[in-house]
Order: structure tokens, then C-alpha cells, then sequence
């Protein structure tokens, strides 16, 4: 029907009929579906497991194929190929908040536990990522792309900010 | 040498406005379609994209980053940089911030002569504000508005000020800046999608809204301008900026 190229769904919309899937036709507008959870609210972390479901993209190249996956896991690709290399550097929450600014970097004297209780509640519970800094391994399976994390993400500072508190 | 280059537009971004990045990634799509960039990312310091993960997925060697800000200041000289410097395999160049360019001041004269023309008003009549942030730390804020105020005074505006959040004199302040009477036209210093241009200086102002266009305060005639960062004005700029070297 479409031609040659790779047909982008999600996971749990199986491999049934694209008819009854809404069509996203521009990389903009799949950013627009990924940014949203079901209730049309702001979903600013990427790898939250509450990615929408029923819709489709239909990548006529294996570069437009990279370019969805960057919308839908920024990152991930390149983190996959870095690691087959051998080359992928992981560094801890420490160095990280180090260039963060200084309520982030406050948590390197006194934030250990508030760290800890954010990975428990935002990147083991909602997330799909696997923390790397946080001394956690990637388990790559066959037929998928591991996704790792290599750095905590703007919302973990948030949330280790306001556990702190 | 363009079309070997990947661009990266450096923004900042938010974990809570979901809008905020929009006019960034709308441009970086844009761009993208136009295909003069051998490829085109947006990266955020407060959202994902990260500017680690813009950079991980490239398949180019060398990168331009254009950071999407108007100001001189602790982002684009400090943060920017650092972020760019030591990057795994892409050579990173960052340039000056968007709002460096000299277009910024056409375009906030194009929004000052539409506002005028609703009304029909005379330039000699209409004192102007260029309402920014401005901040103690850095001299490069307050310093991009007032050479705007100074590009407004050339029009023949009755007056030209800048005004700002952070510093004297103060937005709240506007009315003794201003003439005692006749109308003010307000343009915002801001990049559109933030809460500075859209309801912080609005409320200030005493407006009830950041909408583009006139509404009354106290008496006053007041136009408020639009901010900026529409795709269509800023994709040029962004290219000049890539270009230049
Ligand atoms: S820091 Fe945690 S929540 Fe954020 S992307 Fe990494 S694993 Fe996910």
C-alpha cells in the first residue's frame, strides 16, 4: 500500500490494520503527538511509558526512519550505536549537576536522598530509560533498541528538587 | 559547506510549558524541509531533546548550534559553549544569539508601525517602550533593548525608552518614562512562548492580556506588540547566522 519504507507504530497497537490509525504526516506533527499524553497534557519526559497509542508513520527512507526515532526517543540511536562502539560515555549525577545551576548544584553537599527517592519515583516508576549514572545496566534485546540514559533530564532535577523540600 | 554542517537551534525549554519551545522547533522543521543543513535539531536546555541527545543522533561531523535566545548573556556566553565544547566526535561552532541580528530592530519597528496604523496615529504622538528583561549579572540585556529604544527614536516617535524587569527602570514604573498623556505602544523584548512576554509584562503593564493589538488602562491608550521568534521572521536569521563565520 505504501510502498517500501518502515511503518512506525506503537508497540501495543499491534500489527492490525493502519486503517484504523490516524496517519501522522510530518515530523512536526508526530512531535506534537509524542508531547501529549492522553489527556492532552504536557508529557515533557520522552521516555515515559504513557506514549500515546493509534497512530502511524509511514518513513519512505532509513534517514526519515532515524529522524522519527530522534522525535520519539531523542537520543536513543545514537546512544545504541555509541554503545556497540564501545564508546559511550556515562558519567554520574554528581558531574552532572555540576553544570547545572545552583539549586541543582546543591544537591551534590546534600542531596543524596533526595536523588535517591527520585530515581525510585520518576525513573524507575514512570520511566522506560535505564539510568546509566545511576549505576544501573541496559539490557539490550534482540529486535530493540536499548534505552539508556546517560545523564539525568531536566525533570529528574525537578523532581529531586522537590522531594529535597 | 552548509549542506555538509548540521544546525542545532539551542534553546531553553521548560518541563512545565508545553509552548515554550514551539517557534524553535517549528523553525528547526522548517529548516529542515528546506534542506540547506545536512541535518536539523532543536536542543533544550529544559526539555528533551537535551543538547547532548540533538548532538548524539547526528550523522554529521561538524555542527553550527544557533542559540535561540536574544541576549547576550549567562546562557549564550557560559552555558552554550561549555555544553558544545567537548562533544564526542561532532565539532560544534557556536554563533552569536539570535537576537544579535539587525533584523530584530526592523522587526520591532514593523510591529510598532502596525500597532500605530490601527489607530491611525502619528509617530510624533506615540512614546514607545521596548519592555525586556535586564539583569544585574549581565550588561548584554539591558544593552540590546536600549539600542533598540535608540533605533525606535530615529522613526520620530514622540519618545523611545526601554524598560525592564530586572532593572531601573522598571515596567511597573512605565508611566513616569512616558509622557503624561497620548497613547504607548509596548513592544516586548521577549521571545514569543515564554511567560515574560505573554503574561508577566502584560500584568505589569496592567493589561489583561499579551495579545498583539490596543486596550485601555486607566484611561490610557495602550498597544501591545507581538513578541518575537515567528518561524517565518527568524529562519532567515538563523541561516545568515549559520553562514557567517
Ligand atoms: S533521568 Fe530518569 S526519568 Fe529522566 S530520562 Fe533518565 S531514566 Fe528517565
Amino acid at each position: 500500500m505504501h510502498g517500501l519504507g518502515f511503518e512506525v507504530r506503537h508497540e501495543r497497537d499491534g500489527d492490525g490494520s493502519v486503517d484504523l490509525l490516524r496517519k501522522v504526516e510530518t515530523l512536526m506533527e508526530l512531535e506534537e503527538v509524542v508531547r501529549r499524553d492522553g489527556d492532552g497534557k504536557y508529557r515533557p519526559l520522552r521516555g515515559e511509558r504513557n506514549l500515546v497509542q493509534g497512530w502511524f508513520y509511514w518513513a519512505k527512507s532509513s534517514e526519515e526512519l532515524r529522524e522519527v526515532l530522534e522525535v520519539i526517543y531523542p537520543g536513543a540511536v545514537g546512544n545504541w550505536e555509541a554503545e556497540r562502539e564501545g564508546r559511550l560515555v556515562q558519567g554520574d549525577w554528581k558531574g552532572a549537576a555540576k553544570r547545572q545551576m545552583g539549586r541543582v548544584q546543591k544537591l551534590i553537599e546534600n542531596g543524596e536522598k533526595s536523588v535517591e527517592r527520585a530515581e525510585k519515583e520518576l525513573c524507575q516508576a514512570r520511566c522506560g530509560k535505564s539510568p546509566l549514572w545511576a549505576g544501573k545496566t541496559c539490557r539490550a534485546e534482540v529486535g530493540r533498541i536499548p534505552l539508556a540514559c546517560v545523564e539525568p533530564c531536566p525533570i529528574f532535577w525537578d523532581v529531586a528538587l522537590a522531594s529535597g523540600s | 559547506m552548509l549542506k555538509e554542517t548540521a544546525l542545532i537551534l539551542a534553546g531553553h525549554g521548560s518541563t512545565k510549558n508545553a509552548e515554550s519551545s514551539r517557534f524553535t522547533r517549528e523553525t528547526a522543521h522548517r529548516l529542515r524541509e528546506r534542506g540547506i543543513f545536512a541535518e536539523v535539531r532543536a536542543g533544550f536546555w529544559k526539555e528533551e531533546p537535551s543538547f547532548a541527545d540533538a548532538l548524539r543522533g547526528l550523522q554529521s561531523k561538524r555542527a553550527v548550534v544557533v542559540p535561540w535566545f536574544l541576549a547576550k548573556g549567562y546562557f549564550t556566553t557560559q552555558i552554550l559553549p561549555r555544553e558544545f565544547r567537548e562533544t564526542a566526535g561532532v565539532e560544534c561552532r557556536v554563533t552569536e544569539p539570535i537576537g544579535s541580528r539587525p533584523e530584530i530592530l526592523e522587526l520591532v519597528l514593523g510591529r510598532a508601525e502596525k500597532l500605530c496604523q490601527i489607530k491611525k496615529h502619528q509617530n510624533r504622538d506615540v512614546c514607545v517602550l521596548i519592555a525586556s528583561h535586564g539583569t544585574g549579572l549581565h550588561a548584554g540585556s539591558r544593552r540590546a533593548a536600549e539600542d533598540l529604544a535608540v533605533g525606535l527614536s530615529k522613526k520620530g516617535y514622540r519618545s523611545a525608552r526601554a524598560v525592564f524587569l530586572e532593572e531601573e527602570p522598571r515596567i511597573a514604573d512605565w508611566r513616569k518614562v512616558v509622557a503624561e498623556d497620548g497613547p504607548v505602544v509596548v513592544l516586548p523584548h521577549f521571545l514569543a512562548g515564554g511567560l515574560h512576554g505573554s503574561e508577566d509584562v502584560p500584568g505589569l503593564l496592567g493589561l489583561s492580556s499579551g495579545a498583539e493589538g490596543w486596550s485601555e488602562v486607566g484611561g490610557r491608550e495602550i498597544g501591545y506588540g507581538a513578541a518575537l521568534g515567528r518561524p517565518e521572521e527568524m529562519e532567515e536569521m538563523v541561516i545568515r547566522l549559520a553562514s557567517a563565520n
